[in-house]
């Protein structure tokens, strides 16, 4: 059984969750000012890491809350988890 | 009872020696949203309650006229008796005016089924993963997660297995079909 520590919940199984992609890209403050290229560089580049890795998650079936999730993408070990807010652990 | 609109009104309880399962009607179903960490509003609403709101995941706070069940760091469902939910609707917006919450009435946006009798857990554990071990393992405890493929609150009413399993109307009778027949081998 692969099992994910919700911050809240503590540690239930993988089934209970869902990934949503990268954390920590901040949404520029005036999206007015910027080019097409520099937009599209918020919305769809992604860093694509070989490594360690943090990513938005949901507990679904759980307390429904979002958090961060550090992660090994070669081994999928999960090496931390951290509420929304909390600065990211160091790799 | 008659509820003239339950989901489960035609179906067959069951009532044996060590499992039961059984639809609970007439139960008011309050939930509670706030800001993160609002003393203000938290202290507001245990006032009136009478007792302290849960702080943590899989805590119920409860007295005789109401139970509080820890959904999130900033939500909670109360359960009451349905004909006591009005009024507490009414006098919780009072003693919250000027505050910032959001109170719904989700009375009938979930059906309780009750499950009892010492092969509870070995029924549940046939279609949801938590570890029974270390969650639901006393009387006042309350776990979200899955059975089979409806999303629950498990709300554990006493140190023998009684369980009450809230699901969303639209999966009720899904999830009763199924839980009876994963009750069926321990009932002949
Ligand atoms: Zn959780």
């Amino acid at each position: 059984m692969f099992v994910i520590k919700c911050p809240y919940c503590g540690e239930r199984d993988q089934t209970e969750f869902s990934c949503h992609g990268e954390a920590h890209i901040a949404r520029p403050e005036n999206p007015e000012t910027l080019t097409d290229e520099e937009w599209g560089e918020y919305l769809f580049i992604r860093s694509n890491k070989k490594g360690i890795h943090y990513e938005r998650w949901t507990h679904d079936h759980g307390c429904r809350r979002w958090f961060n999730v550090m992660r090994d993408t070669v081994s999928d070990e999960i090496l931390a988890t951290y509420k929304m807010g909390e600065e990211k652990p160091k790799s | 009872m008659n509820n003239t609109n339950s989901p489960l009104q035609s179906k067959d309880q069951i009532k044996s020696s060590n499992i039961n399962l059984e639809y609970m009607d007439f139960i008011g179903k309050i939930n509670l949203r706030i800001r993160d960490v609002d003393t203000d509003v938290l202290n507001k609403v245990s006032a009136y309650l009478g007792y302290e709101l849960p702080k943590n995941s899989g805590e119920v706070s409860t007295n005789d006229e109401s139970r509080t069940a820890w959904l999130g760091p900033n939500e909670f469902l109360i359960q009451c008796a349905e004909d006591k939910k009005d009024k507490f609707i009414e006098d919780l917006n009072r003693n919250l005016n000027e505050c910032f919450y959001a109170l719904t009435d989700v009375s009938d946006y979930y059906i309780t089924i009750r499950l009892s009798g010492e092969k509870s857990i070995e029924v549940l554990e046939k279609g949801c993963p938590l570890n029974f071990k270390e969650y639901l393992k006393n009387k006042n405890t309350c776990a979200q997660s899955y059975i089979s493929k409806g999303t629950v609150l498990i709300d554990r009413l006493s140190e023998d297995q009684v369980f009450d399993i809230l699901i969303r109307w639209s999966f009720a009778d899904y999830l009763w079909d199924w839980l009876s027949d994963s009750c069926s081998e321990f009932t002949n």
